[in-house]
């Protein structure tokens, strides 16, 4: 194995220099990968496809990463060889503010892009956990979103094209700079949430969104889920139109702080636009969730608003890289999202597990936090997630891991069900990556199983 | 037939009437030669080639036999919706086996409390807006031929409209379909929920041309009414003062609903056939919408006039009431009829160009007209950048035929200069293949016609569109596993 990891450290060497090509003697413990692995960082386009080529002609697995803030997404794969760092692919290609388009390079992240378009009042309307250093290239990998998924949608609805590596070195694009296209087949969105296992993502262009005149939020909380659900449900058949519309109960060592009733079913309902409109918004939003027996409604005005939203970012955040708890995204459709969260509840009760809720209502995304006495109390958390899965299967649900520690990983496929015929997808995989070099064994078990 | 070098495939019609009408009974096939010419093209009229029989499928049972006939009998097999489309997408280049979808047009559930709606692909798109409407629910992507085309279609070509500019093309409206695939296995792609697990193959073939199989159901967003419209009509002495004011909309942060432009001779041909009280001798209308909240729109709406007025509009109106709304979008969205008044036949091109350049593009479009000496009206989604440069010509006219194309090639190729794409919402079809390689390299083709030949290896599933020459040979699967 280490001859094997010199010889390929010095072949990779050879192609970038040595300064970009190390070995780290850690592997990377987040996938589960313990033996030494080389790092490479390639700082052009022209780089990454030949070091892919490379690997390909040695037959080494790959996992291609931006700042490492998701590789605690997929299932642990303990026969990676080869970091790829993307980082230093982190130019900003083309931003033409008055287009309200912008293209970036894989290694960009997300942050310091929103630093470059916010003097022209705009942003990129993705919200992934670790914004601060999530990529391009991630994002795009994992389709992460958060709360503002309600407005303006996921990475795969706002990334208009991309440029792509494929393992065997083939630079290809797909999809366009425009707002509109339907030139070819839509590869978008074919490699958004692929986790790069069928290209090396190493370009995007994305849709831009104005900054807001104003933005306005209303906090409720509730004696129980049904009232919250109520309450939150009045908000989705009205006229109006949440930049987010969250359900949640959090009131932990994050938010307990900030004043917030301890573990009571709330709903946070934020509205931006003109003026005028947010303000109206606001005040309707709140009368519905008065309307819906909330205990106590509070109304909070641009900086106030944009305070729920950072504290809704960092408790993301923190749940994706926390070590005693297992952080899942249960997909429901939204008349049972209520169903979701009371069965979680059941479920940890159980077995003795905490748990929490941050539920992107509207959209049926419920994020759910299972924590855990102890990191080794492996066996109830991911019997819990087994528990969710099949109860919520026949309602259409879907259960992902997104975040566990590598006890609970080795016994559960962090997936679950596809939403397709995985069939299917392994074909495409097969024939775009026939060598299975790119993360392999960390998606769906069977596009890498044996055959 | 223009465009398409595909020889037509051999077939004794009668046995494979009987076969299919063994499947779906014999009064749901048509195979006579009268009947086939109903079905020789879609919108893209320059491209006929009659299918050597239509069969009438009524479920997804049926459609997949249909296709496992096909593929024992090595026929090409098309799917066809309403026949509105505008690239010669469901051409039977080849003959064979058109699958029409017309009779399964069953909404099958209008989910409000989930704003989903389960429809079958035959359902035309404002059915199930109609379907909607009286629980304050409407389906947003609205293609100008939306009382004829139908949701499977749209699926098909990921449609777009007017609206699209603020609600997302049909792609952002499906969470799921069922889809036939080429080899005639029905799967479930995706459903009411809207993440899914795995490789996105719902958003892959929408948009597909289908060319990826056949949706034998589609489950679509449903979107709430906004409470309130302000739509109003600028008036310009020149289209380029028209597209600068788009531009300046888009670059002060302003999305509206919608923001069309028609020119000159757009506003003649719909003002002759429906009399709104279009200006005739204007040389551009925008039209733009706002919805949603009530409060504020009014002051928004200044800032539009304001923006229009400062780049030289001559007059600004604002529709007194929904009466006058609607008289004005059904204007709007008939135009491609009305002009069919002023010329025998047209060709209606799609390309899509950053919005701070519309303004060139469309001075360029005008060059083009006048080099051919062939007439183009524009009517088109401002907002979005997306151009519909509609080429008026003779058919009975080789000369002016062989114009057409060299005309929609300069303005396509001049799109993808500057940036943009060309084709918006209207797909490749057939018509626009040879401009493919504008846009995408020889190894951006391959990399889509893998997935061609992986979901179809036979080829038989509507095939000569999108993608100039051959699919790619199977290169040898995994080696070392």
């Amino acid at each position: 194995m280490l001859d094997r990891i010199d010889a390929l450290h010095s072949r990779f060497a050879n192609i970038l220099g040595n300064e970009h090509a190390s070995i780290a003697q850690s592997g990377i413990p987040d996938i589960g990968v313990l033996h030494p692995v080389v790092v490479i960082t390639p700082s052009s386009v022209e780089q990454v496809s030949d070091v892919l080529r490379a690997a390909t002609d040695e037959r080494a697995s790959v996992v291609p990463c931006g700042n490492g803030s998701a590789l605690s997404i997929g299932n642990l794969d303990g026969s990676a060889e080869v970091l790829l760092s993307l980082r230093e692919l982190n130019r900003t290609i083309d931003y033409e503010s008055n287009d309200l388009t912008a293209v970036a390079e894989a290694g960009k992240p997300i942050a310091a892009l929103q630093q470059e378009i916010a003097p022209s009042r705009q942003f990129l309307a993705l919200d992934p956990a670790r914004q601060d250093m999530a990529t391009v290239g991630g994002v795009i990998a994992t389709n992460d979103s958060g709360p503002l998924r309600r407005m303006y949608g996921t990475p795969r609805d706002l990334t208009l094209g991309v440029k792509a590596v494929l393992a065997d070195g083939t630079v290809v694009k797909g999809g366009g700079r425009v707002v509109k296209t339907v030139a070819g087949y839509d590869t978008v969105r074919l490699l958004v949430g692929s986790l790069g296992t069928l290209a090396v993502v190493v370009e995007a262009a994305f849709r831009l969104h104005p900054v807001p005149e104003r933005r306005a939020a209303t906090l409720a909380t509730f004696a129980d889920w049904a009232s919250a659900r109520a309450g939150a449900d009045g908000i989705v058949h009205s006229e109006l139109h949440p930049t987010f519309l969250e359900m949640l109960n959090l009131g932990d060592d994050v938010w307990g702080e900030y004043g917030t009733r301890s573990h009571a079913p709330s709903v946070l309902a934020c509205f931006a636009g003109t003026q005028e409109e947010a303000d109206y918004q606001v005040e309707r939003a709140s009368e519905l969730l008065r309307g819906s027996n909330a205990a106590d409604v509070a109304q909070y005005a641009d900086e106030g608003a944009d305070f729920w939203q950072e504290l809704l970012q960092a408790t993301l955040s923190a749940w994706r890289s926390e070590s005693e708890s297992v952080v899942c995204r249960v997909s429901v459709p939204i008349v049972q999202v209520q169903q979701a969260i009371e069965t979680g509840s059941r479920l940890a009760a159980a077995r003795d597990l905490g748990v929490q809720y941050l539920a992107h209502y509207a959209n049926g995304s419920v994020m759910c936090r299972f924590r855990l006495p102890t990191p080794e109390a492996a066996s109830p958390a991911s019997d819990a997630v087994d528990s969710l899965r099949t109860e919520l299967l026949p309602v259409g649900g879907r259960v992902v891991v997104e975040n566990a520690p590598v006890g609970v990983k080795r016994q559960l496929d962090v997936w679950g069900p596809p939403t397709g015929p995985v069939a299917w997808m392994r074909r495409l995989k097969d024939r775009m990556d026939p060598h299975h070099l790119l993360n392999r064994g960390r998606f769906l078990p069977a596009l890498d199983s044996p055959a | 037939m223009h465009g398409v070098a595909a020889e037509r495939v051999q077939m004794d019609v009668a046995k494979a009437a009987r076969d299919l009408g063994a499947i779906v009974g014999a009064k749901n096939v048509l195979s006579d030669r009268t009947a086939m010419m109903t079905y020789e093209c879609d919108g893209a009229s320059l491209y006929k080639s009659p299918p050597h029989v239509v069969v009438f499928p009524s479920s997804a049972e049926e459609v997949s036999e249909i296709v496992r006939y096909a593929n024992r009998e090595s026929l090409p097999f098309i799917a066809r919706g309403g026949g509105t489309g505008l690239s010669g997408g469901c051409l039977s280049s080849r003959g064979g086996i058109m699958i029409a979808l017309n009779r399964m047009d069953r909404i099958l559930d209008l989910d409000i409390a989930n704003q989903r709606a389960v429809v079958e692909p035959g359902v035309v798109n404002l059915w199930l807006t109609h379907a909607a409407t009286p629980h304050g629910y409407h389906y947003a992507p609205d293609p100008s031929s939306q009382k004829a085309c139908t949701i499977g279609g749209n699926v098909a070509e990921n449609s777009g409209g007017p609206h699209t500019l603020k609600y997302g093309v049909t792609v952002n409206h499906v969470t799921g379909v069922e889809f036939v695939m080429p080899d005639g296995e029905i799967v479930e792609l995706g459903g009411k929920a809207e993440d899914g697990v795995g490789y996105d193959l719902r958003g892959l073939v929408t948009g597909s041309e289908g060319t990826l199989g056949i949706a034998t159901k589609c489950v679509v967003k449903l979107t709430r009414n906004p409470q309130a419209f302000k739509t109003l009509l600028a008036v310009y002495e020149s289209v380029d003062n028209a597209s600068e004011a788009v531009s300046d909309i888009i670059g002060h942060g302003i999305i509206p609903a919608a923001l069309e432009m028609m020119d000159q001779l757009v506003i003649q041909a719909v003002e002759g056939a429906f009399h709104f009280g279009f200006p005739e001798d204007a040389a551009a209308v925008l039209i733009v919408e706002l919805d949603g909240i009530q409060a504020g729109m009014d002051r928004r709406a200044e800032e539009i006039e304001t923006i229009c007025r400062s780049h030289h509009a001559r007059e600004v109106r604002i529709a007194r009431d929904a009466e006058e709304r609607d008289a004005l979008w059904r204007s709007r969205k008939q135009a491609f009829g009305a002009l069919g008044r002023i010329g025998t036949s047209f060709l209606t091109q799609d390309g899509v160009v950053p919005r701070t350049r519309l303004p060139e593009l469309l001075r360029f479009v005008g060059e083009v007209s006048r080099k051919y000496g062939l007439r183009i009206a524009n009517v088109f989604h401002a907002g979005d950048g997306n151009i519909h440069p509609i080429i008026l010509f003779d058919e009975r006219d080789p000369k002016q035929c062989e114009d057409v194309l060299l005309a929609s090639g300069e303005i396509l190729a001049r799109c993808v200069e500057v940036g943009g794409t060309i084709t918006g919402e209207h797909g490749v079809g057939v018509e626009k293949i040879e401009f493919m390689p504008l846009m995408f390299t020889p190894a951006d083709l391959e990399f889509m016609q893998n997935i061609k030949a992986v979901f179809d290896p036979e080829g038989l599933c509507n095939p000569d569109k999108i993608f100039p020459g051959k699919v790619p040979s199977e290169p040898g699967a995994r080696t070392d596993a």
